[in-house]
């Protein structure tokens, strides 16, 4: 479980990260009138965002099977990967989520000593969307 | 003989049909025309000359994969959690439940099910089923709603097992009588 929550939290950094390079790509291209300028880092990135974004995809469904996420979180996992800025939030989330609740569960995956059982950690495995669509993202 | 055989053939179909079952249905329903079409799109525009456009012909296809696969796995999720909540678990189960729930399989149908004539809800099986505070306050097969509601049925349960013992000799005696 420690190397999926690893994996996981690499994979939603680099995607993230990613996406944000191409988000300003497409912004300098469109918004400041750079297009030509801009085609060859739109050739590399945005392919290279597609095919990491489809190994985050599976690396995130490696980790959904192994902790029984819910609906919700898979599809807030899902949409972070086309959503600017969203991956960070969301892993961020999750992984606050997912250390309340092996917390509350008495099980220490991740080596960090689960001191922050906070709120929300004991309903956090459920339809998840409750206590994340709370949150004014984006 | 063939209707009975129907009416099981229509309940297994109906755990896939769902609200939340059919909204994943739905989705994939969407999303795989969709990744074909797109698919297609790339397929056309790499043959005419763009280069780039082969990175996605293989990526749409594999986001298709993914989509069923998580479609799939949703879905028995889905399915999973429902009988779940309307069906004993393994875990924390009593003897006697059990038993019940062997008895139960063995003739078809609910333990109790003369006295409920089939309802599911039934007063002695309710409060007699253990109540897990720990998982909700849910009960083993036949769930009471509520802690407090299950404190109710077993105290009336008591009340009623009391009245039988306070008969019992009397109803034997007036049997004799009569």
């Amino acid at each position: 479980m420690h190397g999926a929550v690893v994996r996981y939290r690499v994979m939603a950094f680099i995607v993230g990260s990613a996406l944000l390079v191409l988000t300003a790509i497409v912004i300098c291209q469109y918004g400041l009138g750079l297009k030509s300028q801009m085609k060859t880092p739109e050739k590399i990135v945005a392919p290279l965002h597609g095919y990491l974004y489809l190994l985050y995809l599976v690396v995130a469904a490696d980790l959904a099977r192994r902790a029984r996420w819910g609906l919700g979180r898979i599809l807030l996992v899902v949409c972070s990967g086309f959503v600017p800025f969203l991956a960070f939030i969301v892993e961020h989330r999750v992984y606050q989520q997912m250390l309340a609740e092996w917390a509350s569960d008495g099980t220490d995956v991740t080596g960090v000593t689960g001191s922050t059982g906070g709120p929300g950690g004991q309903n956090g495995v459920g339809p998840g969307p409750a206590p994340v669509a709370s949150d004014p993202v984006g | 003989m063939g209707a009975r055989s129907l009416a099981r053939y229509d309940g297994d179909v109906r755990r896939y049909l769902t609200p939340r079952c059919l909204a994943l249905h739905a989705t994939l329903l969407i999303l795989l025309p969709a990744f074909v079409w797109l698919t297609d799109w790339q397929y056309r525009r790499a043959t005419g000359g763009n280069t780039l456009s082969w990175a996605y012909v293989f990526l749409w296809p594999a986001f298709g994969v993914y989509a069923v696969y998580t479609w799939w796995n949703l879905v028995q999720d889905q399915v999973a959690r429902q009988e779940g909540r309307s069906r004993s678990g393994s875990r924390g189960i009593t003897a006697e439940a059990a038993a019940d729930d062997v008895a139960g399989s063995h003739t078809g149908r609910p333990p109790g099910w003369a006295l409920t004539g089939g309802r599911k809800k039934n007063i002695a099986i309710a409060a007699s089923a253990p109540i897990d505070a720990e998982r909700g306050g849910k009960g083993e097969r036949y769930t009471a709603q509520t802690p407090e509601e299950a404190a109710r049925l077993a105290a009336y349960n008591r009340y009623l097992e009391s009245l039988g013992a306070e008969d019992q000799p009397a109803g034997r005696a007036t049997g004799g009588t009569r």
